[in-house]
């Protein structure tokens, strides 16, 4: 054992000396400078009920009309404005007003000329005199250089005949009402507006269901073999008119199947119609309960008092 | 970078994040801290093991062969007894030494009953090879217990890793990596060294092993060779 001693010191220290190394390279192969990475922001998101987004959105009553821009049509093509029934009609006209125009364009100097000279040289034929003659040739010479001027003139018209264009044509085929609107996104408003009808939250506030509730264990006389522990539970459905009565008689939507059910039901029943009118509900919210489903349980409604 | 520089580097700005090795383990729980420990020295144990081994393979295979070529080579046992006696090499050496001991001491004391010589001789050279497997396998146990427990050990130092990371997730109630990071970077760590230790010492395991099996064979074909050799020189001379 003796001899073999050594050589394990020599190993172990070969061992441990290599370790170090190791670990060195690791240490230097392994440092991570850290990085100036920018600390993303955190986005908070609220987690908000439909309660409150509808109460969010839903209108006031004496909100200012938003003011609406007039209805500018569609712009299916940018640089085509006109609708497309204007354009039928000019084209069916321009040939007469281009007529008219081209003749009010020329220089007025030179036409007033022209008809007096085809005029007046036939009465003025009888006097003959060279002068004249002399004067009338060049006057035709000049009423010629017009002439060839005024040659233009009608072939204008001919160039703005309408060519075919596929945009007029598809505007002609297009029979939707011009003065569509684009409901753009920027079109929303955040303005306080009249609101949808049934923006409101579709809830009864918490005071008046629970008057709701007192009202109806106060007039309700639970049938013999109910009490607070009972498993019995019935649900109604309330038809109310605005001033909170009864529109006609309550019905039930389910109840738990039992030997005291019929009992429990008709005295649910009862206490419904002993407890009207429900004052305690807002004319306001009518919408919201104009219909009601009344779910009676023991526990509930005799567990209070 | 030595290991001054990062300490003076960590010192300024400890509770930063700098994510150098060392700030790993020295912020580390102390039940990581003592794993990562202890795996190191299992990591430095085993190699220390694994050269020594080497080593002493390499010699007992030089001097079997260097021995059985000098064997067989037709010079007289005597003389080969003589020259071997004086330093006993390991493996087959050793052997025959014993053997030749044995028989010496049989003739020496005069004792002439031949009868029970070949048994003695066998039994010699069964304890001499016990003796020489049981220095050839001494310490393969540290190799195979920590290949085998290595990666437990790593796995204990993840679970109190990942326990810190979540306890310090309770602390701050804040989720963000700043917070889970450190916890979860010493855990990795920990799993890391223990399969550091217990690789390279299940690798070497096998191989001394098998090497250990090796060894064992030649001694024991040496053995009967020898002791029907023994037994030939027995019979003649009864």
């Amino acid at each position: 054992m003796k001899e073999q001693s050594t050589p394990m010191r020599g190993s172990l220290t070969i061992s441990i000396i290599g370790h170090v190394m190791v670990l060195g390279l690791c240490l230097v192969a392994f440092t991570i400078e850290p990085t100036e990475a920018p600390a993303i922001p955190t986005m908070t998101v609220d987690t908000i009920s439909i309660k409150d987004f509808n109460q969010l959105t839903q209108g006031v009553k004496d909100a200012p009309k938003l003011k609406v821009d007039e209805p500018k049509p569609v712009a299916d093509k940018i640089d085509v404005p006109k609708p497309a029934d204007q354009v039928a009609d000019k084209v069916a006209d321009k040939p007469e007003i281009k007529t008219e125009t081209v003749a009010k364009q020329e220089p007025k100097p030179e036409p007033k000329p022209d008809p007096k000279p085809a005029d007046k040289p036939k009465p003025k034929t009888p006097d003959y005199k060279p002068d004249q003659i002399a004067d009338l040739l060049k006057k035709d010479a000049a009423k010629e250089q017009p002439k060839t001027d005024t040659k233009p003139g009608p072939e204008k018209p001919a160039q703005n005949t309408p060519k075919f264009d596929a945009d007029q044509v598809a505007q002609l085929l297009d029979h939707r009402d011009p003065r569509r609107q684009v409901a753009a996104a920027d079109a929303l408003n955040n303005q306080a507006s009249v609101g949808a009808s049934n923006g409101a939250a579709a809830q009864l506030s918490q005071d008046e269901i629970s008057a709701l509730r007192a009202r109806i264990s106060s007039c309700w006389s639970p049938p013999a073999g109910v009490d607070s522990n009972s498993k019995v539970r019935a649900s109604l459905a309330v038809f109310l008119r605005l001033d909170g009565s009864l529109a006609r008689p309550p019905e039930m939507v389910e109840a738990t199947p039992s030997p005291l059910g019929p009992a429990f039901i008709e005295s649910a029943k009862r206490a419904v119609l002993s407890c009207q009118p429900f004052t305690m509900l807002r004319p306001e919210h009518y919408q919201q309960w104009k219909e009601l489903q009344l779910d009676f349980d023991p526990k509930e409604l005799l567990g209070g008092g | 970078m030595t290991l001054a520089d990062i300490v003076s580097a960590d010192a300024p700005g400890l509770t930063s994040s700098n994510l150098s090795l060392f700030h790993l383990f020295w912020h580390a729980h102390w039940i990581v801290e003592t794993v990562m420990v202890g795996l190191l020295l299992c990591s430095i144990w085993v190699w220390a093991i694994a050269l020594n081994k080497t080593l002493l393979f390499k010699r007992i295979r030089r001097s079997g062969d260097h021995f059985e070529q000098a064997f067989w080579s037709g010079r007289s046992l005597e003389e080969l007894y003589r020259s071997l006696s004086a330093k006993p090499e390991h493996s087959t050496g050793v052997l025959f030494v014993a053997a030749m001991r044995e028989w010496k001491r049989s003739f020496e004391g005069h004792a002439r009953s031949f009868a029970g010589l070949q048994m003695r001789i066998e039994k010699v050279m069964d304890v001499a090879i016990a003796r020489e497997i049981e220095h050839m396998e001494s310490r393969l146990l540290v190799l195979a217990t920590v290949g085998s427990a290595g990666p437990f050990i790593g796995l204990f130092g993840t679970v109190a890793g990942i326990m810190t990371s979540f306890q310090s997730i309770a602390a701050s109630q804040n989720t963000s990596l700043a917070v889970v990071a450190p916890g979860i970077a010493e855990a990795l760590f920990a799993t890391a060294i223990g399969l550091v230790a217990a690789i390279p010492a299940t690798i070497f395991y096998n191989k001394f092993t098998s090497e250990v099996n090796r060894q064992a064979q030649r001694l024991e074909g040496f053995a009967d060779e020898f002791t029907a050799i023994l037994s030939r020189q027995i019979d003649e001379r009864e």
